[in-house]
């Protein structure tokens, strides 16, 4: 295992994930040169060759190589969550073949330890010594100031939860065969979804691996559109709002209300277009290779409640969260105030996981809260309101407030600091009209245009059921087009995914 | 605007063109069916499906060649701001018989080293009917030398040809020992910026390849794996002609910019001493077999940029330009040894060494500054005001 590498503060930290990355190209992103070489090498190797073990292993290398093109460092931590976990699964289905399911649960408890040890030490040291040296220096006590800082693994919160959820389902009799290393080793480290999601379910992806994949045409188109829809939406969409976002929220003192209220909605804009488009870029590139991975976005801007929301957005994340923290925690099943509890616990949770910050967790915090005062009222009314038994006023109203509160709440999410997210808010609030910044104009058409486009036209085509379709190749010879025209339109200079940092 | 508007009409063609699943939607706790109903096999649309997303890609590439010229994306680039100095600088001066027109390439050495205006100054007050077109800029590297000369020579009227043909035209080249072992020399410097895709024109990979493979041998490509990596992504950005929209909807008509870009003193640049006259000879390098090998393309590169001017060259000098590091000397030294057939001015020779040991004549270690390119140039002009009557025309 590779030891904790720590780098004393100063140009080596890590830099904010919403600046603009250095166009290195050994970073291995989605949108970057590298990856357009990288990915036809791997394609061709992988379908070019007969067997399964033999792909699978090519697969694996490819996902080292990958993920080494970041920090080749951080490589044998990889290595050791899939020993552990692969060592894990074996032992649990071992202890219930023996009947001792005591011990079978010990080894749970181990293997998830171990996991989240891993994620807490990497991703939340730095976050505790600095709040322990402000606490001590509150309390008049002299510390140590921190010399050091220890770089966060990417993707290590989503490699964990893969883990995890691997031990977790052997467990609980999902996975009941032995999962070879190989198939422990890609389902962890899978590069189109290593180092951000979608989170898999192991028994999503553990029976794909079982057959050799065969290359469809219904493959190559869906993997086609579903690529050139996240490259639209990151490197057209997404790159394009950023730097208004950027330049607001980087002093957002200094600019008016409506300024901060535009850089707002910006933000809301550009985390949906950045987050799904990798989302589908991950699944189609997934896709390229013959294996399914489930949908991680449904037009959650269209939600008309916070529970609609979540079922919507970063659809693996919430749903993992509800199968393996929420329902463990009681779920549905304790009564009100529990039900209560365990919401704001697993929202809370799920904004600590996204990152060390104050800002994370009040996040967290707000929508557990909100989603708490969401279920007592349908408790209390007595029935549970779906889209199907709301009036129009009502779904009206509901999506307003639904999404007034989202958007609010995206605040703290972008924020750097948690008086930034208070700077924002009051200024929207006290609808500041002073301005010290220089001037800057509001990017109208991106910031509408798109968004209302995809939640009205595009969710009502893409609710239509699929089916075989007619001429594919003249459909895929114009989507290929479309993909040249994404690459004219494409904003210059590489832009990180928001999302590589948690 | 455009790009907003662009981008969701794209988004609503891609959804239109439909959804085709013919197994069951997966979700995410894996319920659904994940079984195929139809095996690639004996998928006929799959080899139609290829062939047709071929052919569109290759229609493109064809295509956009016609239609969306690169020069056009890459106005605002210094590089083309430098042509267009010169090109006016051409009209500018009256053609005479007997003419010549003197083009020097080069990179910052000569960018701030050389007053090729007061160059011509200095040469027609001594009788010799001159025009200078200095086309060197900072930071370049071969290729995007190439490729300024290329837009100077794509900028040329036909009666400017005809001058030119007329003309006694000399191609000076930079004589550098950096650039001169390295075709790939800061390739890597701003990737991905107009700066290097502007000179990552298809049209001059093959000169490139041409250049690397007279270079490295296949150990040494590994070693350059990055830049070869960057070389062949940034090609592809333009034949493809990826951010094309937005480069060319940012950029104007080239603001002229001239080769000579003068630097004052640096006031950090502070030697121990005077410039050295000479150095001892470099013991790794005394054999002088390690020049041969890594400068045996550079006689590839000048005929890259000879052909350029399509047989309108009709000689060529060579120069160099003077340095407080002992490697340059002694690369300049052997140089001037290795072709005793060229014109070449040795700026590290004994003479020019003298005039300019202040500190305060330059700008840092490797770089003249203004006072100094003034001393300079006095002294390329007084070696070409000896040398030229006895040029061929």
């Amino acid at each position: 295992m590779a030891g904790p590498i720590r780098l004393a503060p100063g140009p080596w930290r890590q830099a904010s994930h919403f600046d603009s990355v250095s166009p290195n190209i050994i970073h291995m992103l989605f949108n970057s040169a590298s990856f357009l070489l990288f990915l036809p090498v791997v394609l061709a190797g992988y379908w070019l060759w007969p067997g399964n073990f033999g792909r699978k292993l090519l697969l694996v290398i490819a996902s080292c190589f990958f993920y080494a093109a970041w920090d080749w460092r951080f490589l044998g931590l990889l290595g050791f969550v899939v020993l552990t976990t692969f060592a894990a699964s074996w032992l649990i289905l071992d202890c219930k073949e023996r009947a001792t399911r005591v011990q079978s649960l010990v080894v749970l408890w181990i293997c998830i330890g171990l996991q989240l040890t891993v994620l807490a030490f990497f991703k939340y040291f730095n976050f505790f010594e600095d709040n322990l040296v402000a606490l001590l220096s509150t309390i008049g006590l002299k510390s140590a100031a921190s010399i050091a800082r220890i770089l966060l693994p990417i993707g290590i919160s989503f490699y964990t939860f893969h883990a995890i959820t691997l031990a977790v389902d052997t467990y609980r009799g999902k996975v009941n065969t032995r999962v070879p290393l190989l198939d422990v080793a890609l389902y962890i480290a899978f590069f189109p979804q290593l180092v951000a999601g979608p989170i898999v379910r192991a028994t999503v992806f553990l029976p794909q691996l079982a057959t050799n994949r065969q290359f469809s045409g219904e493959d190559l188109f869906v993997a086609t559109q579903a690529i050139v829809t996240g490259f639209l939406y990151k490197v057209v969409f997404s790159d394009s709002i950023a730097p208004f976002v950027d330049k607001i929220f980087e002093r957002p003192a200094d600019y008016t209300g409506l300024l901060l209220l535009a850089a707002t909605f910006g933000f809301y804009c550009q985390i949906y277009f950045d987050f799904n488009g990798y989302s589908m870029i991950a699944i189609g590139v997934s896709r390229l290779f013959g294996y399914k991975l489930p949908d991680n976005f449904n037009f959650p801007y269209a939600a008309t409640s916070l529970g609609s929301f979540w079922r919507r957005w970063h659809i693996s994340l919430s749903s993992w969260l509800r199968d393996y923290l929420y329902i463990p925690l009681g779920g549905n099943r304790l009564g009100v105030s529990k039900q209560m509890r365990n919401l704001v616990i697993t929202m809370l949770l799920g904004g600590i996981w996204h990152g060390a910050s104050w800002n994370f967790i009040i996040w967290g915090a707000a929508h557990g809260t909100v989603l708490a005062i969401e279920r007592f009222s349908q408790i209390y009314r007595g029935k549970i309101l779906t889209e199907e038994n709301r009036s129009i006023m009502s779904l009206l109203l509901g999506w307003l407030v639904t999404q007034t509160i989202v958007l609010i709440l995206w605040i703290p999410f972008r924020a750097k600091t948690l008086a930034d997210s208070l700077a924002v808010i009051s200024g929207i609030f006290t609808w500041r009209t002073m301005m010290a910044g220089a001037p800057v104009a509001i990017p109208i058409t991106l910031l509408i245009l798109p968004i209302f486009c995809d939640t009205v036209f595009v969710r009502l085509l893409r609710s239509q059921p699929g089916k075989p379709l007619r001429r594919p190749e003249l459909r895929f010879g114009l989507l290929i087009l479309c993909a040249l025209a994404v690459g004219l339109v494409t904003k210059t200079g590489l832009r990180s995914f928001i999302y590589f940092q948690f | 605007m455009t790009v907003g508007i662009l981008g969701t009409f794209l988004l609503l063609v891609v959804a239109l063109l439909g959804r085709w699943s013919r197994s069951t939607r997966l979700t995410v706790d894996g319920s659904t069916e994940l079984t195929r109903t139809q095996l690639a096999a004996e998928d006929p649309a799959r080899a139609k499906m290829l062939v047709t997303g071929l052919v569109v890609l290759l229609v493109w590439m064809v295509g956009a060649d016609f239609w969306l010229p690169l020069p056009l994306a890459f106005l605002n680039t210094t590089s083309a701001q430098v042509t267009a100095f010169c090109v006016e600088h051409l009209h500018q001066s009256r053609p005479v018989p007997g003419e010549y027109i003197l083009i020097i390439e080069g990179s910052s050495v000569t960018t701030r080293g050389v007053d090729g205006a007061a160059l011509e100054r200095s040469l027609r007050r001594a009788g010799i009917p001159v025009t200078v077109i200095q086309l060197s800029l900072s930071g370049a590297n071969h290729l995007e030398r190439l490729q300024l000369l290329q837009n100077f020579a794509d900028s040329l009227s036909s009666s400017d040809w005809k001058r030119l043909r007329e003309s006694r035209l000399i191609l000076g080249h930079e004589v550098q020992a950096l650039y001169d072992r390295d075709p790939l020399l800061n390739y890597g410097n701003n990737p991905f910026t107009p700066t290097t895709l502007a000179y990552s024109n298809p049209d001059n990979l093959p000169t490139l390849l041409n250049w690397i493979t007279g270079r490295y041998d296949l150990r040494e490509l590994w070693n350059r794996r990055s830049e070869l990596q960057l070389i062949a992504t940034q090609f592809l950005y333009n034949a493809l002609r990826i951010s094309y929209l937005q480069l060319w909807d940012t950029a104007n008509r080239a603001a002229p910019c001239a080769g000579f870009q003068p630097h004052p003193k640096r006031a950090d640049f502070r030697p121990a001493g005077l410039l050295p006259i000479d150095f001892p000879p470099d013991p790794i390098l005394s054999g002088r077999q390690a020049y041969p090998r890594v400068t045996r393309w550079n006689a590839i590169r000048d005929a890259a940029f000879r052909s350029i001017f399509k047989g309108a060259v009709r000689s060529e000098l060579f120069f160099s330009l003077p340095g407080w590091l002992a490697y340059e000397f002694n690369y300049d030294n052997w140089w001037s040894h290795a072709h005793p057939d060229q014109l070449f001015f040795n700026g590290n020779g004994s003479q020019i060494r003298s005039r300019l040991r202040e500190p305060g004549l330059w700008n840092d270690p490797g770089h003249l500054a203004d006072s100094g390119a003034e001393i300079y140039t006095e002294e390329f002009a007084q070696f070409l005001r000896q040398n030229w009557p006895a040029q061929s025309g």
